[in-house]
């Protein structure tokens, strides 16, 4: 691993590697991406070549087959540039089933009966995390009201 | 036992009629006569060589243009036989064919040219390609030209959102075809689909593995 690829770690800090076993954690895990690249002045011809330090498991193995100048190619070349691989790690992990599934389940989140408030509201995080973080602070916050019980609910309007 | 006179009278009649002749229409009956003598006035049906003869005469003498016909009559052959007056040639059918199907098609143009939809956003695209590129070199040269620092400003912003220009040159640069868009049924998803969205600051595509590595 090189050096640019050390400092991009180091600025991905305790983020995990994407394996593609939970495939809407690629929102997150994209925006990680790109962000440790912007902090490391990377272009995207690098940051190309780069992708594969942070994949794991079946999503390293299918990214880096059809990179540029690898021998093995059975899809179609669809990593030629960094905008395309970005459109294929979309296209391929963010499903637009699992993204409603995902969003379903952000709008029916409640509170447990013994799970606290804190705890809700970083499940709710989550959940919102694999809908690609596209909720409003003010809509995580009506959630968050919404899921509690009544007595809680109460309290918290007053 | 004697048989009623009526049936004497059938049996008489069928044994004069001809092969292919019904009983109950007998030949010799006249027109407004009574069936048999038994006083209901009867009308005997015209021949069928009449009636054919009367269909023929039914259908409109331009209207046997549009009808289909049997491959051997397409020579016109059959109709020199029948008709040598009005001669049908293939000739006749491609030229009826064409009429309608031009008839056919100013319908369907004047209707897409009423419609509010046809109007807008055919029109359009037709002109698209020319449009923007002349809109593109003008935006080119307006660039050469300036050398003020808000335009400098504007073009090393770093925003997440591309111009044209700038897309264009990642994928002529990467050599392959503009990047389809993901389609998602929830519009809110749409921005977090979008490639474009997860552009890097510096978009050097110039890079290659050996400085990843």
């Amino acid at each position: 691993m090189g050096r640019t690829a050390k400092n991009m770690k180091f600025s991905f800090g305790g983020t995990p590697l994407f394996n593609g076993k939970e495939p809407l954690k690629v929102f997150s895990w994209l925006r990680k991406f790109v962000k440790a690249c912007d902090d490391n002045d990377v272009s995207e011809g690098m940051g190309l070549y780069l992708f594969p330090n942070f994949l794991v498991g079946d999503a390293e193995a299918r990214f880096t087959r059809n990179l540029p100048g690898s021998d093995i190619g059975d899809e179609q070349r669809a990593r030629g540039s960094f905008p395309e691989a970005v459109n294929w790690l979309l296209s391929t992990y963010a499903e637009p089933h699992a993204l409603g599934l995902a969003q379903d389940r952000f709008s029916r989140a409640t509170l447990v009966y013994n799970d606290g408030v804190d705890a809700f509201a970083t499940r709710l995080r989550s959940l919102a995390e694999l809908c690609g973080n596209i909720h409003f602070e003010g809509t995580m916050k009506q959630q968050l009201i919404q899921g509690l019980p009544e007595y809680l609910r109460t309290d918290a309007f007053v | 036992m004697a048989s009623p006179p009526t049936l004497l009278k059938l049996d008489a009649t069928t044994s004069d009629m001809r092969a292919g002749t019904s009983a109950l229409t007998p030949a010799g009956a006249a027109p407004g006569g009574s069936a048999n003598g038994s006083g209901i006035p009867f009308t005997p049906p015209p021949p069928l060589a009449d009636l054919v003869d009367e269909n023929a005469l039914r259908v409109p003498p331009g209207a046997a243009t549009f009808l289909p016909r049997r491959h051997s009559d397409r020579t016109g052959l059959a109709d020199r036989e029948h008709d040598p007056v009005t001669p049908l040639a293939m000739a006749d059918l491609d030229t009826a064919l064409s009429t309608f199907r031009e008839l056919l098609l100013a319908d369907v143009s004047r209707v897409i040219a009423a419609s509010p939809a046809g109007s807008a956003q055919d029109s359009p695209r037709r002109e698209s390609h020319v449009a923007t590129r002349k809109s593109r070199s003008k935006e080119k040269t307006r660039r050469h030209r300036s050398l003020s620092p808000s335009s400098s400003s504007t073009s090393s912003s770093s925003s997440p959102t591309t111009t044209d220009d700038e897309d264009d040159r990642v994928h002529t640069k990467a050599g392959s075809c503009k990047l389809g868009f993901l389609q998602c049924p929830d519009d809110r998803f749409a921005g977090v689909l979008d490639y474009r969205s997860y552009r890097l600051r510096n978009r050097h595509s110039t890079y290659g593995a050996s400085q990843a590595r």
